[in-house]
């Protein structure tokens, strides 16, 4: 079959300081067929979030490549910058007709200026495009938020189930079969979609909320008719009216079944919510825990300055009360300050100097640290890995600055991988503690080494203290910002 | 004649918080002979640091060496300097004879553990070169003369204006010195005075305009060759920091010596009136709010990038906005990461975003600013000279009533297009602040109503008995208080 593929992501934060414009994308990810700019992104090896591609031409399938275009998320994209990339999707849609089926991966949180579901505004206009027998088939991250615009134009919407996201690609290859049995006409496949009125980080790696997503897939693979059950956890720091988690079914035939176990998984979801709201402590407890600490390397996760929730991944709050502390032998990774970085590498290596780092970019990055700096290494070649694809550090420094190793870096991402320390010459598996700038990526390579792991919930733009946000459109009620019972859709939930 | 020539420009604030390598070269300006990268520099250069055309013109065979030239910051690092000083020594080795060589050098040059760049270059291309070939250095006013330069040059002439306007006539004044010293016409005998003063003296006022005509005067005399009077740069922290008169006489070492001891003792009892007094922000802002009419130019001279600061100082801008003072013009801050943000965000947005204060102890405290985005360009320039130089990626910002420009190239305010061409008309705002001591004076003296310098904490500060110097000779005024007797003199 002949399959059109695109990729458009960003997850939006509305109350990120960090603009997003077509320059965000060309810094990360950008291949416009339109200009043929980026182009060698044809020639690397893609990212898990779009091993369909691969997936698809090793099934023998013809694949005709529209836009690739992804950044770190961020405020919402300029209007005009997303209208572009949208418009140069439909047109490259339009060029590879006749298709017998579409399938993109796009984020499900994306918001543009003007424009508050990206995803839904993109399927509409596919739909138009490619008519309505033609199977339209998306794979999105679990942090969407989804809409009726999104299942009113797509067959087939299929979230990744685990965070951190560790299943693209086996949710990918899910994807593919069921469109090539539509395609076919062996498979007629309808979705169901149940809310769920909560917000919040569910870490998919713990009991009870590993339970639940063990129990999505035994659904899917024991139950006749269920192509795919996902559990979409909505993204709090979208500031839209459909903000929020829910149960996505997808079925053949089996509507009634389908409906059935949505709304049951919905009501699980929605009573284990305290058990499963990510277990945050403060940034004064976590380096208790550190001091008390015996052996072993304390892995504190700085949840608030996650760049992959739109933070700017510079905040000083952690490390200010590491320094008050006299806290050592403990590094962080990855502060986000190029200016620091240029400084540090035109000193070199060896030298010292008193510099001011972090801090750079707003309230939520806290106050600029004044240190005496010793510079340990620099690197402009340094990676690290991404969902199993590298992803560079951009120019690259470790400083000590008394005791404790700070990796500064030119490129705002967060930390997936201890990469991010060892590249830089630093082991974190010799330290008391490491601080890394994350939610929960960081999660599956270092939790194998971790003494334990703690999620800070300090002051910063990704808070997951939802009640401190000036929220504009939400809709109320929501847990936990509003207090149980309460009524939504009609249905009471306690 | 044959005539190497290179261009070598760095002047080095010992506590200046901006590392210097190749890099920081790179940014500003570098033609490396053995590489050739940045070949074709020489064409771009400004006519007056171009001494290579100017030689050539007077119908010399010019060999072009090196062209190197950085912001002032702290002491390169060894590798880059030990680098720059063999791309000339080397030229110089690989195309002997040479019937002269004329350098262009800033004098107050230091390296991580040398702390008199000039004299150990000039030393050693004295070796290269034999006793017989004329070697002439132009030269910045705040350069540190020290004795390797004495000795190994034949010629030392600096610049006498401050702004620098006048590089191109004093390198011309040195070529006819170099020429006649070759013919042997002249037998150059040279005395230098030094005179322990640390500060900064702008040519522009009284009675420091007379004392630098006096001397215009008098190098007119028939056994006098070239006067220099060398301000010093009193933030590198050196032995040969402070002021000297270098006076070069035809055969006449005792008129040499007696012209620079006079005109030194001289130059040390007029110090009083040619430094500006210390003025706070606050002090600052309430002298330029009782002028009536505008434009009134504060200079914000103690983070004035050209002296090793980083430009990106809130002292006066902080207080702008604590007394809710409108109407305002700010060139410019040096901060590309807020750059990043507002070009990304676009013109006509309005974000929050935070400036300046990030890179010092010394830079202030970062502003949080509600800001519209009014420009945005990646072309601006300022035209200092013939010479372009880029402001970067910048933006005009408003904030709180006032306009400030962002850039992304560090670098100090010389000329109003740093308004104009961000789309400020300087001439309707009440008060402009530029970030420069004296160098801006040339062309907004044009339009301000009245200059203003204003000392708020900075990197280049003016209370030198804050800076915490380990090498320099004392006793100095203003740190110490005459009379004192150094250098031979007694000093009151």
């Amino acid at each position: 079959m002949k399959v059109y593929s695109a990729y458009f992501a960003h997850e939006s934060n509305s109350f990120s300081p960090l603009p997003t414009t077509l320059d965000s994308y060309s810094q990360n990810c950008l291949y416009r067929p339109a200009t043929g700019e980026g182009r060698d992104i044809l020639d690397q090896e893609f990212t898990d979030d779009l091993a369909f591609i691969p997936i698809l031409q090793s099934r023998n399938h013809e694949v005709c490549i529209g836009p690739l275009a992804a950044t770190t998320p961020s405020a919402p994209t300029r209007k005009e910058d997303y209208e572009l990339i949208r418009d140069e999707l439909i047109l490259s849609l339009k060029e590879a007709m006749p298709v017998d089926a579409v399938i993109i991966f796009m984020h499900g949180a994306q918001l543009a200026v003007g424009y508050s579901d990206c995803a839904g505004d993109i399927l509409h206009r596919i739909r138009a495009v490619v008519g309505t027998k033609v199977p339209i088939g998306v794979e999105l991250d679990l942090h969407c938020n989804i809409t009726a615009m999104m299942l009113d134009s797509a067959d087939v919407i299929i979230p990744c189930k685990e965070y951190p996201h560790t299943d693209f690609a086996e949710e990918g290859r899910n994807l593919v079969g069921i469109i090539e049995g539509a395609v076919k006409g062996d498979l007629h496949p309808k979705m169901t979609f149940s809310p769920v009125p909560i917000l919040g980080y569910f870490h998919t790696t713990r009991e009870p909320m590993s339970v639940l997503v063990a129990e999505t897939r035994r659904l899917e693979q024991e139950e006749d008719g269920l192509l795919s059950v996902s559990i979409c956890h909505g993204f709090g720091l979208a500031d839209v009216a459909h903000t929020g988690a829910g149960i996505l079914v997808v079925s053949n035939g089996e509507q009634q079944k389908a409906q059935e176990i949505a709304q049951s998984l919905g009501d699980q979801l929605f009573a284990i919510r305290e058990q499963i709201k990510a277990p945050l402590c403060s940034i004064e407890y976590a380096l208790d825990v550190v001091q008390k600490n015996g052996n072993g390397t304390v892995v504190i996760a700085d949840t608030t300055d996650n760049t992959g929730g739109g933070a700017a991944g510079d905040s000083t709050f952690v490390l200010k009360a590491m320094i008050e502390r006299n806290i050592t032998n403990v590094a962080l990774s990855l502060l986000w300050d190029p200016m620091a970085v240029d400084i540090a590498m035109k000193a070199g290596v060896g030298s010292q100097l008193a510099m001011r780092i972090g801090g750079k970019v707003g309230p939520h990055s806290g106050d600029p640290l004044d240190v005496m700096a010793t510079i340990l290494a620099v690197r402009s070649d340094a990676f690290q890995i991404m969902f199993s694809s590298k992803t560079p550090l951009g120019n690259a420094v470790a400083l000590d600055i008394g005791g404790i190793t700070v990796i500064v870096n030119s490129i705002r991402e967060q930390v997936f991988d201890p990469r991010c320390f060892t590249e830089l010459g630093v082991d974190p598996w010799k330290l008391k503690a490491v601080v890394v700038k994350s939610a929960q990526h960081f999660y599956a390579a270092f939790a194998p080494f971790a003494q334990q792991i703690l999620y800070v919930d300090g002051p910063g733009s990704v808070t997951a203290d939802f009640g401190k946000l000036p929220y504009k459109q939400l809709v109320r009620p929501i847990w936990p910002i509003d207090e149980t019972p309460f009524t939504v859709g009609g249905r009471e939930w306690s | 004649m044959k005539i190497y020539t290179a261009t070598l420009i760095h002047e080095t604030n010992s506590f200046s918080p901006i590392p210097t390598d190749l890099d920081s070269y790179r940014e500003v300006f570098l033609y490396r002979p053995s590489t050739g990268e940045g070949a074709g520099l020489a064409d771009s250069l400004a006519a007056d640091i171009n001494i290579s055309t100017m030689a050539a013109k007077r119908g010399h065979q010019a060999h072009q060496g090196l062209i190197a030239g950085a912001q002032p910051s702290m002491p390169m690092n060894r590798e880059a300097w030990a680098c720059l000083k063999q791309e000339i020594l080397a030229d110089i080795s690989a195309n002997l004879p040479f019937d002269g060589v004329v350098l262009f050098l800033h004098g107050a040059q230091m390296a991580d553990r040398t702390d008199d760049c000039e004299g150990e270059l000039l030393a050693e291309i004295r070796q290269l070169l034999g006793e017989n070939t004329v070697v002439g250095v132009s030269f910045d006013l705040h350069g540190n003369v020290s004795d390797g330069m004495l000795s190994n040059a034949d010629f030392l002439v600096s610049c006498q204006e401050y702004p620098h306007t006048d590089f191109e006539s004093r390198t011309e004044h040195l070529l006819d010195l170099i020429e006649l010293g070759h013919a042997n016409k002249i037998h150059p005998t040279t005395c230098c005075q030094r005179i322990p003063m640390f500060g900064s003296y702008p040519t522009t006022r009284q009675p420091m305009r007379s004392f630098v005509d006096r001397l215009a005067a008098l190098e007119q005399e028939s056994e006098v060759l070239t006067i220099s009077l060398v301000h010093g740069f009193a933030w590198s922290d050196a032995a040969d920091a402070g002021a000297c008169i270098i006076v070069t006489c035809d055969n006449a070492p005792e008129r040499a010596e007696q012209l620079a001891q006079e005109l030194a003792l001289e130059f040390f009892t007029i110090r009083d009136k040619i430094v500006s007094p210390p003025l706070t922000a606050d002090e600052a802002l309430d002298e330029a709010l009782g002028v009536s009419g505008g434009p009134v130019v504060i200079a914000d001279t103690t983070d004035n990038a050209g002296g090793g600061a980083p430009g990106d100082s809130t002292y006066l801008l902080e207080r702008i906005f604590a007394r809710g003072i409108k109407n305002v013009g700010v060139a410019m801050i040096y901060d590309p990461l807020a750059v990043t943000i507002a070009s990304a965000a676009g013109v006509g947005y309005e974000l929050e975003l935070r400036i300046g204060g990030k890179l010092s102890h010394l830079s202030g405290k970062p502003l949080d600013v509600h800001a519209k985005i009014l420009t945005v360009r990646n072309d601006a320039i300022q035209l200092r000279e013939s010479s372009r130089r880029p402001l970067g990626n910048a933006v005009l910002i408003e904030a709180n009533g006032v306009e400030i420009v962002l850039c992304s190239v560090r670098e100090q305010t010389f000329t109003t297009e740093c308004f104009t061409e961000m789309g400020v008309n300087p001439l309707n705002k009440r008060l402009l602040i530029v970030k420069s001591h004296q160098h801006f004076y040339e062309d907004f003296s044009k339009i301000a109503k009245k200059v203003i310098y204003a000392t708020p904490p900075g990197v280049v500060v003016r209370d030198f008995s804050t800076i915490p110097y380990q090498h320099i000779t004392r006793p100095v005024w203003p740190i110490d208080k005459p009379p004192f007797t150094v250098f031979n003199q007694y000093w009151k």
